[in-house]
């Protein structure tokens, strides 16, 4: 009876996870939400809703997890009554299942206020890297991206991004005119996480010399070692014995089976 | 029973009688597993505890094997699985943000307006992750194996496998899985079981252990971390279930590795012996 029960109990809990699974982490996505537009304070509303109140440069909110959709996102003035007079949008945002993003309220080359979408990629990182990516959304011409002083991203320009995936440690990243090693912006230690992306904006406008670089990070990347091999001389190997004496009693299970039964014979010699 | 019911002798799990109620015990736990992952969207929820059968892993198999009904749930915590400094940081400025709202915001404007709970808001600005140095493992000591090793922080390898110190004398500590005392997910430390130049290394007395031995792990602050052993197992090393060793979720234990099991000149050990330890308190 108990034993029924659990089996009851695993059965259900195997359902679950059967449908949880792509019911919630599916089709629900994550929004984040990036201001970088300079000495500018808003309020965002998402389908006509204040989603995000007296919402300050330089600040990351989220992330919001939300249905896969359409939204429609309007930034207004801090102390606007609703959103029918916008700074920016509205943009609409189609977010798909399972996606993760960040809308940008920036800055254009030419200095434009507007609002960019952004996919995430948090698709899995090999042990003991991490990922970078670099966005441009500066009133600025194309840039280099340095890493030490030599260039890893050329010539990005405004609203563009380029993705590494790194050894986890810490570089040395500065941003300058495409083409140039004059750092605009850094250098400054940037830390890749293993297992982390992690996302650095170029922000600001490069005429009011107030270039800035933002970042955010979204861990959950990682994977495991391939493999752990703790030894190379054979001394603990106390289990060779017995293992010779397993295959000898296959060797001769098989010989019996080959006499029974040429077909499971051939079955068997897959060992 | 005393062999891995998933071993390579390819029996199936649960065929014996007291092992059918455990594997519905551990089909359980891992189903809660799932159900507390499906509550969380975040891109970890995705990574390690995959819903495939549960006979192809061989660690839950090995833990069923090994506790009987006194499962050793391997879970992810439900939230914020990441126990990094920025979730705490987070979860402060939501706090910080939180505080003030409600008395700036009616009076001005109505609430009904808003679209639910004000998401957190953190400063982008670049910062440096908060140094995780003093909480580095140092020490292990085994009494019952007669082992204490100094331990270092290692990362990965050439050949993308665990990197070991090179020496038998020294165990190392992958540098991404949990600090010890760690609330959330799996501490590794591992090492060479022996070396041409060596022999045998303390770590071959894992093989000895039993369940209930105590583990005592210290960190860079001075601080005794207690475990005691839940499991000892020896798994084909192409088959080690590295997604649930290494695990960055669930509740806190230690998992030690080494070699063992039969040996060949030209592919070397053919088994990874490991240890589950719970933390002891």
């Amino acid at each position: 009876m108990r034993r029924r029960m659990l089996a009851i109990g695993a059965a259900t809990a195997l359902a679950l996870c059967g449908l949880a699974l792509p019911a919630q982490a599916a089709e629900q996505a994550q929004l984040s939400v990036l201001h970088g537009v300079p000495e500018l304070t808003v309020d965002v509303w998402v389908d006509g809703k204040r989603t995000l109140d007296d919402f300050e440069p330089g600040t990351l909110a989220g992330p919001l997890k939300l249905d896969a959709g359409t939204y429609s996102v309007a930034i207004t003035a801090a102390d606007a009554d609703d959103d029918s007079d916008p700074a920016i949008g509205p943009v609409d945002l189609e977010l798909e299942s399972g996606g993760n993003y960040t809308a940008v309220a920036h800055l254009k080359e030419n200095g434009d206020p507007t609002a960019t979408l952004f996919d995430n990629d948090t698709s899995q990182t090999d042990a003991g890297q991490g990922r970078l990516t670099v966005r441009h959304v500066a009133a600025a011409p194309a840039v280099d991206v340095l890493a030490g002083g030599d260039p890893v991203v050329e010539n990005l320009s405004n609203p563009d991004e380029a993705s590494l995936d790194l050894d986890a440690g810490t570089i040395e990243a500065a941003v300058a005119a495409t083409g140039t090693t004059d750092p605009v912006i850094g250098p400054a230690d940037v830390t890749v996480e293993e297992g982390v992306l992690t996302i650095a904006y170029a922000w600001g406008s490069l005429e009011d010399d107030n270039l800035e670089l933002a970042t955010q990070t979204i861990s959950g990347l990682h994977s495991g070692p391939g493999g752990v091999h703790g030894g190379e001389a054979g001394l603990a190997a106390s289990s060779a014995l017995p293992g010779a004496f397993a295959a000898l009693i296959v060797g001769l299970a098989g010989a019996f089976v080959i006499r029974r039964s040429p077909r499971s014979a051939a079955v068997r010699s897959g060992r | 029973m005393t062999r891995s019911p998933t071993g390579e002798s390819g029996r199936p799990l649960g065929a014996a009688g007291p092992l059918a109620s455990t594997l519905v015990a551990v089909l359980t736990a891992v189903g809660l597993g799932c159900a507390a992952t499906g509550a969380s969207a975040a891109p970890s929820a995705t990574a390690g505890l995959d819903p495939r059968p549960v006979a192809e892993s061989d660690i839950r198999g090995v833990v069923a094997a090994a506790t009987g009904r006194d499962v050793l749930v391997l879970r992810r915590a439900p939230e914020n699985t990441a126990p990094g400094p920025a979730a705490e940081r987070v979860t402060r400025r939501a706090a910080e943000n939180a505080a003030p709202e409600p008395a700036a915001g009616p009076a001005t404007r109505g609430s009904s307006e808003r679209a639910g709970p004000q998401p957190p808001v953190v400063d982008a600005r670049l910062r440096k992750p908060a140094s995780t140095r003093k909480g580095q493992p140092v020490r292990i000591q085994v009494s019952a194996a007669d082992l204490d090793v100094s331990v270092r922080p290692t990362g990965v390898a050439e050949d993308g496998t665990m990197e070991l110190p090179d020496t038998v004398r020294r165990a190392g500590w992958y540098r991404y899985s949990a600090l010890p005392g760690s609330r959330v997910g799996s501490t590794v430390i591992a090492a060479h079981v022996d070396t041409r130049a060596e022999g045998l290394g303390p770590f071959a007395g894992l093989a000895e252990l039993r369940k209930g031995d105590r583990i005592v792990v210290s960190d860079r602050s001075g601080t005794e971390h207690g475990y005691r052993v839940r499991v000892i197992r020896q798994v084909t090393q192409s088959r080690l279930p590295v997604d649930e060793l290494f695990d960055r979720g669930g509740a806190p234990r230690l998992v030690l590795i080494t070699c063992g099991g039969a040996y060949d000149a030209r592919n070397g050990y053919h088994d990874n012996i490991v240890v589950l330890a719970e933390p002891d308190s």
